[in-house]
Order: C-alpha cells, then sequence, then structure tokens
C-alpha cells in the first residue's frame, strides 16, 4: 500500500494549527521497585482502587493495592522496560477496553490490542472492563435455548440463553472442543461469540483460532488470549476484558456467548498477583477474594428483561481440576457459582464415548426451561435411563444370568450410548437430533446391531433429509403449533411411518454390504 | 525506556526505602512534640541537621559504628553519653538514647527529613520542586512563589532543579501534582496526537491515502 504524502501532509497541518498549548497537569509517583509483573510506586498519593496508570513508554497499570506509604500496581504488558524512579502518572480512567463491530472477528490481547497482524481496532467505543453486574430488577428467568449442537449436552443437560453451564473435566477429556462445537453451531443464530484464552499454550490458541477460521466461524467470534507465556496480569484480566465485550452486545439487545477456557488458570494467576503484592494467603495460598474474583465475573452472564432490550450473554467456563479432584477449593467454588455443570471423564473419553459426558453427575439447573418442547418430549426420561443403564452395567459385568426385561433395557442402553456419541467439530441441527433420539428411545434401533448404529444414523438423517424434507419441517413446526400434543403426536406417526421405509432401505443396503465382503 | 523518550538520558533521584520512612515519620513526630514541649523547635532540628550534616555525613565511618546492631544498648548508650554529654543539648542526648535503646539510630538520616517535611507543614510551608532547562532568574523564580502563594495560600519553599532535556519552559510540582509547562511536554503530547490523528485517519479511510497504482 502506498500513502499519499501531500493528504498526510494536510491532515497533519490542520494538527499542527489546531493544536493549543496547555499545561499538562498530572498526578504523579515514582516507581520504587518493579519485576514480576507488579510495581511499587512511592506517590500517586490521589490515585483511586481499580485506576489506569501510565508508565514511561506508554505501559499502562492498574492501581491494585493502596497502602500507607506506596501504591501496589499491577502492569499490563512489557514490565521489562521500567525502571526504578521511572515517573508514573495517573489517568484518572478506568481500564476499558474497544468494543463493537470492530472486534468482531478479530484475535486480540486482553487490552484490545490485535495480535492477528490486521492493524488496530477502529472504533471509539470503549467499555469498562469490570463492570458490576446488574440486580434482580433488570433480569428475567432464562427461557430460549442456546443450541450447542451437541446431542448429549442438548438432551440431557440443556444451555439456556444468559445460562452459565460450567465444563470440567480432566486434562484431554474434550473441554475446548464442546466449547468450539458451540461456538459453530452459532452460524446463523444471530449469537456473538467469544474465546477467551487464559494460560493456554499459544499453539493450542492458535489452531481454535484455525478451526473457527476454517468452519467460517471467525464471521461472528472473537478470540481474546493471553497465553502462558502472557505476565499474569494479563491472565487476570483477559476473561473479564472479553466479558466487556460481550455484554455490548447484551446490552443493546443481542445476544452473546463467551466462553473462557480456563478459570483454573486464571485463579493462579489471580493467586501469583495476590501473592506478589503480599495480600495474606488462604486456603490452598489462594487469596480470600478468589470466590469474588470467579463470582463477579460469572455473575456478569445474565438474560436481560424485556424492558433492558432482552439481551443475554451465555458464560461457558471452563475448568481443568487437577487429577479428576472436583471437591479441591476453588472446582467447588465455580461449581457452587455456575448454574450447573457439564462434566467429561477420561475413562468414558478413552472408552470412545466421545464427548465424554457422565450423564449422572452432570446437571443443568435451568433445565426443560431451556429446550424446545419437542426435544423436551423427546429426551424427557434419557437421562434417568442413562443413568439406569450404567448402574444395570456393572451389575451385568458379573455375569449373572439376566431376566428378558433387563436384558433389553441394557441392549437400548447401549445403543443410546452409540447414538449419543458425536464426532468433534460436527455440530448437529436441533430437528437432526431430535430424529436421531426419538429413533433410539422410541425402540426402532433395538434390532440394528450396535456397531452399526452411528451408520444407521447417519443414512437415516440424510434419508429424512433428502427423501423426507416434509416430516423433518413438520418436527420443526410443532414448537410453534397451538395444539402442541397433536402436533408432537402427528409427526412422530410420521417418523415411524419414514423409519419403517428406512429400516427396508438399510437391511438391504447391510445384506449386500455382507454379501460382497463374502 | 526506550530510546524515543525524551526523558532518555535522565535519571531521576531514586527514592527512599519506605520502612525507614514510615520509622522516620513515627519518631520525627515524638521529636517534634517533645521539642515543641520545651520550646525550643527551631533549634533542636537545626541541631539534628547538623548532627546528620556535620557529624555523621563527615565521619562515615561513625556513622556506620553508630548504626549498627552490633554494640549492646548500654555500650552505645555510654558512647552517646561520651561523645556528645556536652556538645548537644540534653533533649538531643536523650532522643539519641530512646533511639538506640530501640534500636532505631540507623534511621536518623529519615527522621531528620520527616522532622523537617513535618515541621514545614505545620509552618503552612509547601515544597515545590521546579524544574527548568536553565538555571532560573530571581525574578522568574519570586514569579512562581507569588503564584503558587495565591494559588494554595501556604509559603512556598522552592526546590530548583535543572534538566536541559526539558528544553524550555517549566516543570513545577507540588506533592504528587505536577504542573508540566515544557517545551519536552508539549512536543511529546503534540506527536502522540499527530500519530493517533493520523491513524485514526489512514484507518477510518483506507481509500483517501491510498494510491491505485499498485503497492
Amino acid at each position: 500500500m502506498k500513502f499519499k504524502a501531500d493528504e498526510i501532509a494536510s491532515v497533519l497541518q490542520t494538527e499542527i494549527e489546531n493544536y493549543e498549548s496547555q499545561v499538562d497537569v498530572r498526578e504523579v509517583g515514582q516507581v520504587l521497585e518493579v519485576g514480576d509483573g507488579i510495581a511499587r510506586v512511592y506517590g500517586l498519593s490521589g490515585v483511586m482502587a481499580g485506576e489506569m496508570v501510565e508508565f514511561p513508554g506508554g505501559v499502562n497499570g492498574l492501581a491494585f493495592n493502596l497502602e500507607e506509604s506506596s501504591v501496589g500496581v499491577i502492569i499490563l504488558g512489557d514490565y521489562r522496560g521500567i525502571n526504578e524512579g521511572d515517573e508514573v502518572k495517573s489517568t484518572g480512567q478506568l481500564l476499558s477496553v474497544p468494543v463493537g463491530d470492530a472486534v468482531i472477528g478479530r484475535h486480540l490481547d486482553p487490552l484490545g490490542n490485535p495480535l492477528d497482524g490486521r492493524g488496530p481496532v477502529v472504533t471509539s467505543d470503549r467499555r469498562p472492563v469490570e463492570f458490576l453486574a446488574p440486580g434482580i430488577a433488570h433480569r428475567k428467568p432464562v427461557h430460549e435455548p442456546l443450541q450447542t449442537g451437541i446431542k448429549a449436552i442438548d438432551a440431557m443437560t440443556p444451555v439456556g440463553r444468559g445460562q452459565r453451564e460450567l465444563i470440567i473435566g480432566d486434562r484431554k477429556t474434550g473441554k475446548t472442543t464442546v466449547a468450539i462445537d458451540t461456538i459453530l453451531n452459532q452460524k446463523g443464530k444471530d449469537v456473538k461469540c467469544f474465546y477467551v484464552a487464559v494460560g493456554q499454550k499459544d499453539s493450542s490458541v492458535a489452531n481454535v483460532v484455525g478451526v473457527l477460521r476454517e468452519h467460517g466461524a471467525m464471521d461472528y467470534t472473537t478470540v481474546i488470549s493471553a497465553g502462558g507465556s502472557s505476565p499474569a496480569p494479563l491472565q487476570y484480566v483477559a476473561p473479564y476484558a472479553g466479558c466487556a465485550m460481550a455484554e455490548h452486545f447484551t446490552y443493546n439487545g443481542g445476544h452473546s456467548l463467551i466462553v473462557y477456557d480456563d478459570l483454573s488458570k486464571q485463579a493462579v494467576a489471580y493467586r501469583e498477583l495476590s501473592l506478589l503484592m503480599r495480600r495474606p494467603p488462604g486456603r490452598e495460598a489462594y487469596p480470600g477474594d478468589i470466590f469474588y474474583c470467579h463470582s463477579r465475573l460469572l455473575e456478569r452472564a445474565l438474560k436481560l428483561s424485556d424492558a433492558n432490550g432482552a439481551g443475554s450473554l451465555t458464560a461457558l467456563p471452563i475448568f481443568e481440576p487437577q487429577e479428576g479432584e472436583v471437591s479441591a477449593y476453588i472446582p467447588t467454588n465455580v461449581i457452587s457459582i455456575t448454574d450447573g455443570q457439564i462434566y467429561l471423564q477420561p475413562d468414558l473419553f478413552f472408552a470412545g464415548v466421545r464427548p465424554a459426558m457422565n450423564a449422572g453427575i452432570s446437571v443443568s439447573r435451568v433445565g426443560g426451561a431451556a429446550q424446545i418442547k419437542t426435544m423436551k418430549k423427546v429426551a424427557g426420561g434419557l437421562r434417568l435411563q442413562l443413568a439406569a443403564y450404567r448402574a444395570l452395567e456393572a451389575f451385568a459385568q458379573m455375569g449373572t444370568e439376566l431376566d428378558a426385561a433387563t436384558q433389553s433395557q441394557l441392549d437400548r442402553g447401549r445403543r443410546m450410548v452409540e447414538l449419543l456419541k458425536q464426532g468433534q467439530y460436527s455440530p448437529m441441527d436441533v430437528t437432526d437430533q431430535v430424529l436421531s433420539i426419538y429413533a433410539g428411545t422410541s425402540g426402532h434401533l433395538d434390532e440394528i446391531d450396535v456397531s452399526r448404529v452411528r451408520e444407521w444414523e447417519a443414512d437415516f438423517l440424510t434419508f429424512m433429509r433428502d427423501q423426507k424434507p416434509e416430516i423433518c419441517d413438520q418436527v420443526a413446526a410443532c414448537q410453534d403449533a397451538e395444539d402442541f400434543k397433536q402436533a408432537y403426536d402427528d409427526a412422530t406417526k410420521a417418523i415411524d411411518g419414514a423409519v419403517a421405509e428406512f429400516q427396508a432401505q438399510f437391511t438391504s443396503k447391510i445384506e449386500k454390504a455382507e454379501a460382497a465382503s463374502a | 525506556m526506550n530510546a524515543e523518550s525524551p526523558q532518555s538520558g535522565y535519571r531521576p533521584e531514586t527514592v527512599l526505602d519506605t520502612d525507614a520512612q514510615q520509622v522516620g515519620k513515627l519518631y520525627s513526630r515524638a521529636f517534634l512534640g517533645a521539642a515543641q514541649k520545651a520550646g525550643q523547635t527551631e533549634e533542636l532540628l537545626e541541631e539534628l541537621g547538623s548532627l546528620v550534616d556535620d557529624v555523621l555525613d563527615k565521619n562515615p565511618a561513625f556513622a556506620r559504628m553508630f548504626g549498627s546492631q552490633v554494640m549492646p544498648h548500654d555500650e552505645r548508650e555510654a558512647m552517646i553519653d561520651r561523645v556528645f554529654r556536652d556538645r548537644a543539648s540534653q533533649l538531643m542526648v536523650n532522643f539519641l538514647k530512646t533511639l538506640s535503646k530501640h534500636g532505631r539510630l540507623g534511621n536518623l538520616r529519615a527522621i531528620r527529613t520527616e522532622a523537617q517535611d513535618l515541621y514545614d507543614q505545620q509552618q503552612g510551608r509547601i515544597k515545590v520542586i521546579v524544574t527548568t532547562a536553565l538555571p532560573l532568574e530571581d525574578e522568574v523564580k519570586s514569579a512562581i512563589a507569588d503564584a503558587v502563594r495565591q494559588r494554595t495560600g501556604g509559603e512556598p519553599v522552592l526546590i530548583e532543579r535543572t534538566r536541559p532535556d526539558l528544553i524550555g519552559g517549566v516543570v513545577v510540582q507540588i506533592g504528587d501534582t505536577l504542573f508540566d509547562g515544557s517545551v519536552a511536554a508539549r512536543l511529546r503530547r503534540m506527536r502522540e496526537k499527530m500519530i493517533d490523528r493520523s491513524v485514526h485517519e489512514i484507518q477510518s479511510r483506507r481509500d483517501r491515502f491510498r494510491t491505485t497504482d499498485g503497492n
């Protein structure tokens, strides 16, 4: 790109002509000591808690600890250029980040600086990073679903718009994948997505951005990252910064989804900061306000009342406990703050059940309110059925002789587990989910070999879409029907008919394949 | 600090130890209280100043021993008696003994600075640090003093500093508030503003600055 020199010169000339000389009045202090991302500053007697201060070279800091003789400042940026004795000036402003359409599709750091090499974020809209969540008068109960596109979750632990659903599980159990699938599924649903990476490997973040871009999800997504190599202050601030960007859309009547990946790393960063600031350590050396650190963040997720524009902010915090220890300090905190959790287990993951969700201990406290009626009807007893299956399965391993009823329950359970498996980055439409789960729960799969269940499902959905689109439409229309019960009964009858037709096709296909291989 | 900074080459004075300063504040309050009770504030302050300037600064070996905790309190007390009994006022000797008892003789310098500051404050005197590129002329000095007097109602005590990299103008610091009227600051602000403005113009109307004839 070439610049027109005369154009720029004219801009600069007007600047100089209009420049008014003023005395620069500022409150100053001097750096006493600096290191590990924090500085102690002497002076700044009028600085407020949480106020931004500026170091030489344009590095910003946040007044964190106000003490009798000095101010503890966390440095948001490169602290290596700051020296003892440097002048620090207060700015009289709180930390804020750029917001609005300009941040969509970008990969930013927690201060809103670009990390994607596409130049600065051009917007004058800013929003303070710390924002007190509105009270109950401004909210209304969560009632619309936020489809994750994952059968197991949408059927058993549905997430509503404005809900906070924790994704918890050991390392390598597919936590991020669940979140990414959810973001991918928001395509065309008018939900702005924000993925906040805290303390992650930069390679993982690059991978996530790659996947989002590849699936066209970057058109409505912003990635905010403070990687493992970022100083602790940036890791601590990142979730609040992401939340501020998401809130902009919420308070303008839109819907947004934010993923915090992950809060255990943020807790560690906050612990580091607090210890460096010499705040007294509490349990597991976390500071006393670690609960507030998470609760004030997650309380910002909400469904606004109609008078306030009915926007929503859904939060999917991710948490990685150590060695599956969910009863440790921080996990119990976060579990108690959120409206439910999706618990991912390594043994299920390695047994090939992916997403490796443990249906027994995963819950959604919003429940059926966050499901469409059809799904609620179809998947009503699924969670209990699966839990009963798990109990029976353990029992059956003892090799006892089983009665026919128990055996059929086991067979049904095995097929349902198989049916709820889903590949990564392939979120499903809610109508497809309803068709699949209906086929499973109503026993249409009982005659199919367990190893062929997924093949059956894929073929069945293709069949429905290609040959029976009117039934798909009928199922989708149930939600808005005046007499839901009647519409649902009609739709299921239609599905039953279609399944019977498909069953014949599938059987002949299998027979042909077997004949060919023989 | 990066090389572009207008302040490069200039190193501000390093700040004192805040812990010592806290201790100094506490003892200076006690010292001033005692001195005022005796009605000899000015004299005692001067004596304390002279102790630091004329004794400790000129005899570093003595200052080190004086401030160290190696010598037991009894011996230190005897030494204070031997050295200062006839050469200092009784109140000063008592004060030194009290400091010795609490092991705070090493904080004498901080106590002196704090005592001076506290006394100045009590007298309504305000410390004003005036930094200029060239040494100040007397008329300018009195003009600044007048201005401060009018604004704050206190009696200014000017502390002058010169910093050639300010280029021109004057920087006045009262307490933690800095009034920066230097040419360097104005140039810096103008530079920032022009960069901001140019970036804004370029980003908001990219086409305007781009020529069509290739990259």
